[in-house]
């Protein structure tokens, strides 16, 4: 089978691109076009990113895993760490302020990943393992 | 890799950004913002057209440094934004916040 790619890689901004480039190339063959393809890469960007600087706190020591599969209907991005808990659900449905002053700078990854992707949902297992899955369905 | 070219004008003060604008490249971008900040230009003309790919890490930076400027009475105004950027932009409900140009020499002279 080669509809699923797996890696793992230090928690360090370096490896940001080097996971995009990966995950587009699959989103590519899985048949999605440039538009979608960018937005994909930017959600695996948001969440490698929070995995990073918040579950790792940007020890590079620490390792964290991207799983991405597809099949006909969709394609699927799992990005598994064992680091700091992430209180996905407690980060509020953003609102756009209508005046910059208002306009807060936090939770701007977690807004464009929803916005982003059709499904989106994190687990936390006995273990201690994070998973936040995000899916895309394939339109035809 | 994130390359940045400041150019200086009478009152206004220019920096033209080429590469990825992620969080590996944003703490960079923002000190050289924050440099120009307090050397006492508030009055920011950035070129994105050579900027190929944005993330949240980017915007943040740039609203911070758009409310520090407005702070000042100054502004920050974009330039050249292609529509991959234009459209992380719209995401996020950016766009609304910045004076937005075609061209860097049209940002610039925005100033005068």
């Amino acid at each position: 089978m080669n509809n699923k790619v797996e890696i793992t890689v230090p928690a360090d901004n370096e490896i940001l691109e080097i996971v995009a480039k990966v995950v587009s190339k699959m989103a590519r063959i899985a048949g999605f076009g440039d538009e979608d393809i960018f937005n994909i890469e930017l959600a695996v960007d948001e969440a490698c990113t929070n995995v990073i600087m918040h579950a790792y706190e940007k020890d590079s020591s620490k390792n964290f895993t991207v799983i991405c599969y597809y099949d006909k209907e969709s394609f699927t991005i799992e990005v598994q760490d064992h680091g700091k808990r992430f209180h996905f659900e407690a980060v509020p449905e953003p609102e756009v302020a209508s005046r910059i002053e208002d306009q807060k700078v936090g939770g701007l990854g977690i807004y464009l990943i929803r916005r982003i992707m059709d499904e989106v949902k994190y687990y936390e297992e006995s273990d201690g393992l994070k998973r936040l899955v995000m899916k895309k369905y394939l339109v035809v | 890799m994130m390359k940045m070219t400041e150019e200086k004008y009478t009152d206004v003060c220019g920096l033209i950004l080429e590469g990825r604008f992620d969080a590996m490249t944003a703490s960079v971008v923002e000190e050289r913002i924050n440099n120009i900040l307090n050397g006492g230009n508030y009055k920011l003309a950035i070129d994105m057209g050579k900027v190929e790919y944005i993330s949240s890490a980017g915007l943040r930076i740039l609203l911070t440094a758009l409310k520090k400027t407005k702070k000042e009475k100054g502004d920050l105004r974009l330039a050249g934004l292609t529509n991959p950027i234009k459209h992380v932009f719209d995401l996020a409900g950016f766009t609304q916040f910045f004076n937005i140009y075609p061209s860097f020499e049209e940002a610039v002279a925005s100033f005068q």
